[in-house]
């Protein structure tokens, strides 16, 4: 999938995005198990729109927070802290932010397409990634249903993991040319 | 740090705009995806478990890259699932599973870091939740 945007120069003809291709394969697919479940279908259509009412002040914040990074963050700054060059420094920082931020990934996966545009290695965006439930946010609720020893031990492991996968999609991903970015350089 | 505010802020809602225009039909479709799959993997997880170790380690961590929601809700289910009898190395896989690997989310991630990036990072993340979970397991043994 190249981008999700269709980037259309005049007298170019105008094609569909993978995105939209994709949201129109599933419209088939609900119709197609409609033909042969209409229940099933409802209550899965019932459940998106319900899903999607709740997540609505979800993209209002990821906006939000992509338009402030891309106003308030120069790239000299994430390249010096976060880039290719940012060392140890770099891990660290992205392991601690990752714990403290909750996020779902409807927010993590747009604002972090922003700052790998803007110079954060793809590695330190694997961390984050993986960082996602080592939060202390969640904590709690593993101590309650797990105890105190599991949770513990679980924690550790997956902090271990998420600087392992880091440097193993970081390596693997190394060659692969840039990605095209979301909005064209027009806008 | 210092603030870039001599950049035009119309350009930047611009940019920001354009972004959620490309994202929305594919979160549209991560959503109504979701929604149709999760009932039918649900119904079946407890059935998918055999009894050995490393086998349901697996099965439990390809269950749980499909499935998709809160952290705090795969605490709930793999509770469920221990209080059942599954293994806990199982259990604890699923859960790394839950919250590491995106089944679902693979054509958003890939249309904005790449397919390799998707990829790869959704295969070494479900290798490591098997391994975690071992781990975790051998580990509280020993302790």
């Amino acid at each position: 999938m190249k981008s999700v945007s269709a980037n259309n120069t005049p007298g170019q003809e105008k094609r569909l995005s993978n995105g939209m291709r994709f949201f129109l394969t599933m419209v088939g697919i609900y119709l197609g198990v409609g033909i042969f479940d209409g229940s099933t279908m409802a209550t899965a259509l019932a459940n998106s729109w319900e899903m999607l009412v709740k997540l609505m002040p979800v993209m209002g914040l990821v906006f939000t927070v992509n338009a402030l990074v891309s106003n308030f963050l120069p790239p000299a700054w994430i390249e010096r802290h976060l880039g290719e060059s940012s060392g140890w420094q770099g891990w660290a920082l992205v392991l601690g932010v990752s714990t403290l931020v909750p996020g779902s990934p409807f927010i993590l996966y747009p604002l972090l397409h922003e700052l790998t545009q803007k110079g954060l290695k793809k590695s330190l965006a694997a961390v984050f990634l993986y960082n996602r439930t080592v939060k202390i946010t969640f904590l709690p609720a593993m101590t309650l249903y797990f105890g105190f020893r599991y949770t513990a031990v679980v924690s550790l492991f997956m902090l271990a993991a998420a600087i392992l996968s880091g440097i193993i999609v970081g390596s693997l991903s190394k060659h692969q040319t840039r990605h095209a970015p979301l909005v064209s350089p027009g806008l | 740090m210092d603030f870039n505010r001599s950049k035009p802020k119309e350009e930047t809602m611009k940019k920001a705009l354009a972004q959620m225009r490309g994202i929305l039909p594919i979160m549209v479709g991560m959503v109504m995806m979701v929604n149709l799959v999760m009932p039918v993997v649900m119904e079946r997880y407890t059935s998918l478990f055999s009894g050995n170790m490393v086998v349901d380690s697996i099965i439990a961590s390809i269950a749980g890259g499909i499935s998709f929601g809160n952290p705090v809700t795969s605490y709930i289910v793999g509770r469920n699932f221990l209080d059942q009898g599954v293994h806990v190395a199982a259990v604890t896989a699923f859960m790394v599973a839950w919250a590491t690997i995106g089944m679902v989310a693979i054509p958003l991630e890939s249309s904005l870091f790449g397919k390799r990036f998707a990829l790869v990072r959704n295969m070494t993340n479900l290798i490591f939740s098997v391994l975690i979970a071992l781990a975790t397991t051998l580990t509280l043994n020993a302790l």
